[in-house]
């Protein structure tokens, strides 16, 4: 028997090193913290405190003051008008960089987003308020302390991780930072369980794939470039080839496509989420991809592109860029339609907020000074939207119900907050979801590489808004026929403050648009694309929203005071005109109505089913048994078989 | 010899005793059973205790420099190599864990003493294979983990087993003709089949040997074989409907991974030689895998098919020529073996079909949560390490020139978007709110007079051991999410002496004496 110790220990260095997981501004002194560390910190101590305090609704203050304080945070970092400011904490991890960077386009989303959860945090302050007869329940009804600990803590994650995301300083890290989001927004789904569970499920499924669609594209990107900087990466562009070309679009596509909820992959959208939730979700979580569609467009592929591809005839006047004005604007149609067919309020919501979403991408894909101006101001003002409906249709006090609580004139201004929300979501003055959707038929309008496409695109852009305001006459006939059933046993303060401040924001934003549209330019200027010659009231030689105003009043003002007083009237003429219009209300809101007057479920009509998911789940077994089968007792000889003669091939063929 | 001399002459013997420690106790089993029942039945458990301890002391040693270990006449096929640096020691160590994890005994078994006899040996075989220095040992100790396998399942004593046995035996037989016809075409372009002569021939074969290319190929497909690896895996099916969930779990987890090893560690030269092999076995292992996580009617064939795709990933890991691939492969390997460990560990309770845990989440909440927190890492949700494991190889693969690499990049990525779908699909059941199906299930068999004890929701409780040890590697597993740095230098300084003897082509011409 022979023994030897031999070999000599040989230290060869990894192409990935790895580094301290994470290393904090020189001097680490609380002086050197930006504002923008401090929202981060903000951001991180809220999800700490929700972790250990969340299961007590006493603490919910709390968890809003948190959101309060990142919102000053951010607030105080002036990188809307000033230079872009990088985070000091920066993470390396196996060579590669993680770095957070925030510019004008960082700061919208964050806004927004730091918004919503302030909202939605307060209407959470709301004890639990509805009572349903119908089996769905209602708002956390019954919730437990277990079930308020989840919300809380979904929400300040979510709202952590939406920050890292609008802060992606490379591709790695907006890569990771957005699968952070989509779980987080997965977790936020799943409160209240149930129906609510298998809709965050399912778009925990389709978002996956959309990550990997996305990482796909990564590694791709990352062999050309051999680094996941953005400034080497749009250098190295123009090196692919045709084939990696193709590819690279197909799978930033399929992502983007999953990701956003474009045509046809929109299956995702989850129809139910139990309220609060829906605040949040409506208010920007639906739309964070827009943010990685901006970033891709401004800091890789170059907002250039689009007009180059524009430039690019195919056949019949079409090509990429007006293939996919026709998918959004689809998306728009399809969306609108869809809420018209909906049973329940939450079901509505969705679907409306779907075919926003159509709209907010034509107008980015239109690009341009206006085009951009349009998708920036319709996040916000979609997003405030969306916001008051939700909290007013799913928390609060019911619309124009009948038996619903009527304390010191409260319904009315839950009547006029739903009718300003959904004035700007239909696009009418003077809200800002006017002045956004003007913006975008002036975009429409004027640009000229559309062709002939334009006038369709902007005709079918207009119906698609006439179907959304039939989907918001859905949405009252279903908040009226439900009335009834429901009995708000809340104080309906809590939840109203939060109303009336967004739907007043959205009236004072349409009036005064200058600031919004300061905004807009600081985000023009971080893209890239030329800035919008804006005014106070509007935009210079197009439109002024205080001339807009004051002769909407005048006109508008004695129309209002003779319905006051029409609907102030008890007697028969009156009553049987009220009658006659809410017939013509029902026979314009689609399909026959039957409300489900719980929590929501975006449930189809009898007879309709999802088909995509069958289909996909047949297919997926399919393959499996095919797999299956070929290793099945008597076919495995034959399996070995093919694969001898396949070895043999590649060994003469490579040699 | 103080605690902190690293230098110790006496660390051959340390090593000998460390593989010969589990077979010597297997034989003594019988005589030991002889004159003491109870004696007979800890003397596995404490043998395997022993081994580690021993592993542990060698730990320090071999940090310092590897030993290495000829036993027998000179020159291969004769001599025994083993090589002991600290990855095989690791991997040693993980193997004794994974098998007294995994030690049973059951108030029904035959024959007690005959299982014990066939886990040990298993034993010898993972240490062996960990330790293995060539070819040789390596398929000596492939072969000795089949042979064990076959005997554990004879112990099932049912006509299922039965035809598992026979499947093992005969789909062994076919992998072993394949790696010997291949051996026999290498040994026509080599020179030698020492580990120096097997690389100069792997270069051949980068240089388009046709010979040496259809060697190496055959090679590879006969240990893809032994691992259980697509298409070549027909034997598993009949023994995961045979073994019981615990020996499934080595079968499944130690067995190949170690055997992958093995082929990583002994295929050495400057490109690994029958790569393309592995690669194209690997990539269909994880696609048939993940598939048949969304095809698995019940929770142990859903964990087998998880391991399924789970090797097939670390497979295209060792495929990769050079560091990284080899830095990824092993780091998926680690984290697959620790969670695949906890997991199994719920399958000796969760036996019956997957809907018959509908709801279980709600009564078993914490079991749900750390089933989640695993499946996450698995799926790769960052950030989780099994997040950076999967990132390290599709990074690594994206670097590897060719059109063939990309293929491979987008079909893992459809394997990861495949497992994720299954592993939903599973939490969709556990959560469903209400458990409806079992109710009425229940109702129906209390009708009949049935009681299907499966069904039971007490029983589908593990044991509070089982908790605990599933609670450790979820706290492992998030130590490992914050201290992601050191843990990937520690990975970093094990995966060195694979590299370095990947590059010099094996072993100094001075250990063949």
């Amino acid at each position: 028997m022979s023994l030897s110790m031999s070999l000599e220990s040989v230290t060869l260095p990894l192409p990935w090193p790895t580094q301290p997981i994470a290393s904090v501004a020189a001097g680490g002194t609380w002086q050197a913290l930006s504002s923008l560390d401090f929202m981060f910190l903000a951001a991180v101590a809220t999800l700490i405190l929700a972790l250990v305090l969340g299961r007590w609704r006493l603490f919910t203050p709390l968890f809003a003051f948190g959101y309060g304080v990142q919102f000053w945070a951010l607030a105080q970092a002036d990188v809307l008008t000033g230079q872009p400011l990088v985070a000091s904490f920066a993470l390396r991890v196996l060579r590669q960089p993680l770095l957070w960077r925030y510019d004008s386009l960082s700061w919208f989303f964050a806004i927004l987003t730091i918004g919503a959860a302030f909202v939605c945090s307060l209407f959470a302050l709301a004890p639990s308020t509805w009572r349903s007869d119908a089996a769905g329940g209602g708002a956390l009804d019954g919730a437990t302390p277990g079930i308020w600990h989840l919300f809380h803590v979904a929400l300040a994650l979510s709202v952590l991780s939406s920050l890292c995301l609008f802060g992606s300083g490379n591709l790695l890290a907006l890569y990771v930072s957005w699968e952070v989001v989509v779980w987080s927004f997965f977790l936020l789904l799943t409160v209240g369980g149930g129906l609510a569970l298998s809709a965050a499920i399912r778009y925990a499924a389709y978002s996956f794939a959309g990550g990997m669609a996305l990482l796909g594209a990564l590694a791709l990107i990352f062999r050309a470039a051999g680094s996941v900087d953005f400034a080497r990466v749009t250098a190295s562009l123009p090196t692919l080839g045709l084939g990696s070309d193709l590819l690279l679009g197909v799978l930033l596509l399929g992502a983007l496509g999953l990701r956003l909820g474009a045509l046809p992959l929109f299956a995702w959208q989850p129809g139910v989420a139990r309220p609060p939730v829906p605040v949040f979700w409506h208010g920007i979580a639906a739309r964070v991809g827009f943010f990685a569609l901006l970033l891709l467009l401004a800091r890789i592929i170059g907002v250039e592109w689009l007009a180059q591809l524009g430039g690019s005839e195919w056949i019949y006047g079409l090509n990429l860029r007006i293939l996919l004005c026709w998918v959004a604007v689809l998306l728009l149609l399809f969306g609108g339609w869809r809420a018209r067919q909906q049973g329940s309020a939450g079901g509505v919501l969705s679907w409306l907020a779907l075919s926003q979403t159509g709209l907010v991408l034509l107008a980015v894909l239109l690009g341009g000074p206006f085009g951009t101006a349009s998708g920036l101001l319709q996040l916000f003002s979609l997003g405030l939207a969306e916001a008051v409906l939700a909290g007013l249709c799913l928390v609060a006090v019911p619309l124009l119900t009948a038996d619903g609580l009527a304390v010191g004139g409260l319904q009315w201004l839950a009547r006029g907050a739903a009718l300003l929300a959904g004035a700007s979501l239909v696009g009418l003055p003077p809200t800002l979801g006017f002045v956004s959707k003007w913006l975008l038929y002036d975009a429409l309008l004027t640009d000229a590489g559309l062709g002939w496409s334009r006038w369709v695109l902007l005709t079918l852009a207009v119906l698609g808004t006439l179907l959304s305001l039939m989907g918001l006459i859905r949405l009252v006939a279903i908040l009226r026929a439900c009335g009834g059933r429901l009995a708000c046993a809340a104080r309906p303060y809590g939840v109203m403050a939060p109303v009336l401040g967004l739907s007043g924001l959205t009236l004072l934003a349409g009036v005064v648009p200058g600031p919004a549209m300061s905004w807009v330019e600081a985000m023009q200027q971080a893209l890239g694309v030329p800035v919008l010659d804006w005014t106070l009231g509007g935009v210079e030689g197009r439109f002024n929203m205080f001339w807009l105003t004051l002769w909407q009043v005048l006109l508008l003002l004695p129309l209002l005071a003779l319905s006051w007083w029409l609907g102030r009237r008890t007697s028969e003429p009156v009553a049987r005109a009220r009658a006659m219009l809410w017939r013509w209300v029902e026979r314009l809101q689609g399909a026959p109505l039957q409300p489900d007057c719980g929590a929501g479920s975006a449930v189809p009509l009898p007879g309709q089913r999802r088909r995509l998911e069958p289909l996909l789940a047949r297919a997926m077994n399919g393959v499996a048994a095919g797999l299956a089968g070929l290793v099945a007792t008597r076919l495995a000889p034959w399996t070995l078989s093919v694969t001898l003669i396949l070895l043999v091939v590649w060994a003469l063929g490579a040699g | 010899m103080t605690a902190w001399d690293f230098t110790r002459p006496d660390a051959p013997l340390l090593v000998l005793a460390l593989l010969l420690g589990p077979p010597l106790a297997a034989l003594a089993l019988r005589p030991v059973a002889v004159l003491s029942a109870r004696g007979a039945s800890v003397l596995g458990p404490l043998s395997l205790v022993g081994c580690a301890l021993l592993g542990a002391a060698l730990l320090p040693v071999v940090r310092v420099a590897p030993v290495q270990l000829a036993l027998g006449a000179q020159g291969a096929p004769l001599e025994l190599l083993f090589r002991v640096d600290p990855l095989a020691l690791v991997l040693a160590l993980v193997s004794l864990a994974l098998v007294l994890l995994n030690w049973t005994r059951r108030e029904d078994d035959f024959d007690p003493v005959r299982r014990d006899a066939a886990l040990l040996w298993l034993t010898t075989g993972l240490v062996g294979l960990a330790l293995a220095g060539d070819l040789w040992v390596s398929w000596l100790f492939v072969e000795l983990c089949i042979l064990a396998t076959a005997a554990l399942l004879v112990q099932e004593r049912s006509l299922r087993s039965l035809v598992a046995v026979l499947g093992v035996v005969r789909w062994s037989a076919v992998g072993t003709v394949l790696a010997v016809v291949g051996l026999g075409l290498l040994q026509i372009t080599a020179a030698s089949l020492t580990p120096a002569g097997l690389a100069a021939v792997a270069q051949g074969s980068a240089d388009g040997d046709v010979l040496s290319r259809l060697g190496f190929g055959l090679l590879v497909l006969g240990l893809a074989v032994k691992a259980g690896l697509f298409p070549l895996n027909a034997w598993g099916l009949a023994v995961g409907q045979a073994a019981p969930a615990r020996v499934l779990a080595l079968l499944s987890g130690a067995v190949p991974a170690l055997t992958l090893v093995a082929l990583a560690r002994v295929l050495s030269g400057g490109e690994l030689a029958g790569a393309d092999v592995l690669r194209v076995v690997g990539i269909l292992s994880a696609l048939a895998g993940a598939f048949g996580m969304w095809r698995a009617d019940d929770f142990p064939a859903f964990l087998m098919q998880l391991s399924l795709a789970s090797i097939g990933g670390i497979a295209v890991g060792f495929s990769l020529p050079g560091p990284a691939g080899l830095f990824a492969a092993l780091a998926l390997l680690f984290h697959f073996l620790l969670i695949q460990s906890a997991l199994f560990v719920l399958a000796h309770r969760w036996r019956g079909r997957l809907t018959d845990l509908t709801a279980i989440a709600w009564r078993m909440p914490w079991t749900a949560a750390v089933l989640v927190l695993f499946a996450a890492s698995l799926v790769g949700v960052p950030p989780l390490p099994g997040f950076w494991a999967k990132l390290m190889l599709l990074m690594s693969l994206a670097e590897y020139q060719g059109a063939e690499a990309m293929l491979v990049v987008l079909a893992y990525l459809l394997v990861t978007a495949v497992e994720a779908a299954a592993w939903l699909r599973l939490m969709r059941i556990g959560y469903a709110r209400a458990a409806k199906d079992s109710a009425a299930a229940l109702q129906e068999d209390a009708a009949l007079g049935v009681v299907r004890v499966d069904r039971l929701p007490s029983l589908l409780r593990s044991g509070p051991w089982a908790r605990a040890y599933q609670l450790l590697v979820a706290v492992l597993l998030l130590v490992a999410t914050l201290m992601i740095g050191p843990v990937a230098e520690d990975l970093n300084r094990l995966v060195v002496p694979l590299l370095a003897q990947r590059v010099s082509g094996c072993c100094d011409a001075g250990g063949w004496g």
